[in-house]
């Protein structure tokens, strides 16, 4: 898996957010991007997965142009993005709600075995496979959001503000399986740097739609000029 | 006691019609999030088309499954023309869109089959059947067989198939229904073919319930499926179910204490009191928050 972004510009409407960025990420990498609101996190996701038309510049997933895929087929070539705010099917059971992930696989054999992976790994989705996903907790639609977007079988996972509305406990099971996860790279947008940083070896500073730093997350946590405008000193 | 229950039985006949007409109704309201008034007209020229082809001389069967099948052609050709281009528009376009094709739709079948009333041919026997000592309308009996076999083909492909799962998908969430894969675009139009079909249907059998096909049934298709999808609370399948059920029988509590002169307001009322009084319906599911 690779992608790269070259001299992206994109917004909303016609108002751009990010004025020609680069960014590349290779196979297995976890980075984060860090930034306050409105810094062009949500932005650059969404022009990743075709969520927003790309104004200026190139995106090119495993060598292909994205330009003029809609997100569905950017699924197909792998890309998959948890919402911010999770935004979980809720009227849907648990169990179609992870079926839903496996959309656009076709080994039955291989869905079957995810789902029960992935219930094994959060036994509250087993406990409550049969049950109207709009009636489980924040914290427990996040976990069926991330595992949703898993059975899919992403390259790259994209994960929207994953820690938003959760309670501390449910931030760190979240963050920690985002952390254990292997053989798919993970770009994760997040307001909360503290737990951003100690899941991801990379972090990318993202100001007014443009890239400021791009270090390792330890390298950047050392960083006094980052700790005093990120981290309250 | 036999009147009171010949009229339950015909309460529920004409309330599974409803029904018919409302599950499409309701499952295009939760993509657009808005009333779809083009819905009745659709199935207005669905009617007539079944009338066209009886009246031409093709057998029933055939004649009324290709009615729903020109219904699901047109709605596809309503979806493609006057909403997906204002889809992503602010919420009151694709409205006035949708009632802009449901005037089209209305002088394009004045023009061709005038403003008169039509009969509608009697297909369905009308004889009185005993049932445990209870004498009950044949015609009910026979509709209401009807309505509910394709309410449960459709109920089965919404729940049990992976694309009804789809669909439900996308009526729940359209943005997020994109971002696992699913072919939205796709999807709405099957969604939109799969009214237009269940809805001719339903004019179909309301056709014959009330011997009559006019033009002005389409507004009033509209107005009942929007009662009934409303009052079981919109977006939902066995909502749309049991609030055009609901519909049937108030109706005809209505014809039987006040006169047939207020079937038609029998909707009216219950759009006004559901939006006051339970904006959810009565068995909608609390309603998903749209951010």
């Amino acid at each position: 898996m690779s992608l790269s972004l070259t001299s992206i510009t994109a917004g909303y409407g016609d108002r751009m957010i990010l004025d020609r960025l680069d960014l590349d990420i290779a196979a297995g990498q976890r980075i984060s991007l860090i930034g306050h609101n409105g810094a062009g996190k949500s932005t650059i996701l969404k022009a990743i997965t075709g969520q927003i038309p790309v104004k200026g510049g190139e995106i090119r997933f495993d060598g292909a142009p994205m330009k003029g895929l809609a997100p569905e087929a950017r699924v197909r070539h792998g890309i998959v993005q948890v919402p911010a705010g999770r935004h979980v099917f809720p009227q849907l059971s648990v169990e179609k709600n992870l079926r839903v992930g496996a959309f656009t696989r076709r080994d039955r054999a291989g869905v079957e075995q995810d789902l029960d992976r992935y219930m094994e790994k959060f036994p509250v989705l087993r406990a409550k496979a049969k049950r109207p996903a709009g009636t489980l907790s924040g914290g427990e639609q996040q976990l069926l959001a991330v595992a949703r977007a898993l059975m899919a079988r992403p390259k790259l996972l994209l994960v929207d503000e994953p820690s938003l509305g959760l309670s501390p406990v449910m931030v760190d099971e979240v963050f920690s399986y985002l952390g254990s996860l292997s053989g798919v790279s993970v770009v994760l947008a997040e307001q909360n740097v503290r737990m951003a940083l100690k899941v991801t070896e990379e972090a990318v500073v993202l100001s007014q739609g443009a890239i400021l730093q791009r270090m390792s997350a330890a390298q950047l946590m050392q960083d006094a000029g980052f700790r005093r405008s990120y981290l309250g000193g | 006691m036999d009147y009171y229950l010949e009229q339950l039985s015909n309460g529920i006949a004409v309330g599974s019609i409803y029904a018919l007409i409302a599950l499409g109704y309701s499952l295009v309201y939760s993509i657009l999030n808005l009333i779809n008034f083009a819905h009745g007209y659709v199935i207005m020229v669905g009617a007539f088309v079944a009338l066209a082809l009886l009246q031409a001389g093709i057998p029933a069967v055939p004649a009324i499954f290709l009615a729903c099948c020109a219904g699901a052609l047109i709605a596809m050709g309503v979806e493609r023309i006057a909403y997906r281009p204002v889809r992503h528009s602010n919420r009151i376009v694709p409205m006035i869109s949708a009632l802009g094709a449901g005037l089209v739709l209305a002088a394009g079948a004045q023009l061709i089959w005038g403003p008169e009333v039509h009969a509608f041919p009697q297909l369905i026997p009308r004889v009185p059947v005993e049932i445990g000592g209870v004498t009950l309308s044949s015609q009910s009996l026979i509709i209401l067989a009807i309505s509910l076999v394709l309410v449960a083909a459709a109920s089965w492909f919404l729940h049990r198939t992976r694309f009804g799962i789809a669909a439900q998908c996308v009526c729940q969430d359209l943005a997020t229904a994109q971002l696992m894969g699913i072919p939205v675009n796709l999807i709405i139009v099957a969604v939109y073919a799969i009214g237009g079909f269940l809805g001719v249907a339903g004019a179909v059998l309301f056709a014959m319930y009330f011997n009559a096909v006019f033009i002005q049934m389409g507004l009033l298709a509209t107005t009942k499926a929007w009662a009934a999808a409303m009052l079981g609370g919109i977006g939902s399948f066995s909502g749309a179910f049991w609030g055009g059920i609901l519909l049937g029988l108030a109706e005809t509590a209505a014809v039987m204490t006040a006169g047939s002169a207020y079937r038609d307001g029998v909707s009216l009322a219950i759009i006004v009191l559901v939006l006051l009084l339970k904006p959810n319906g009565l068995f909608g599911a609390p309603s998903a928050e749209r951010s």
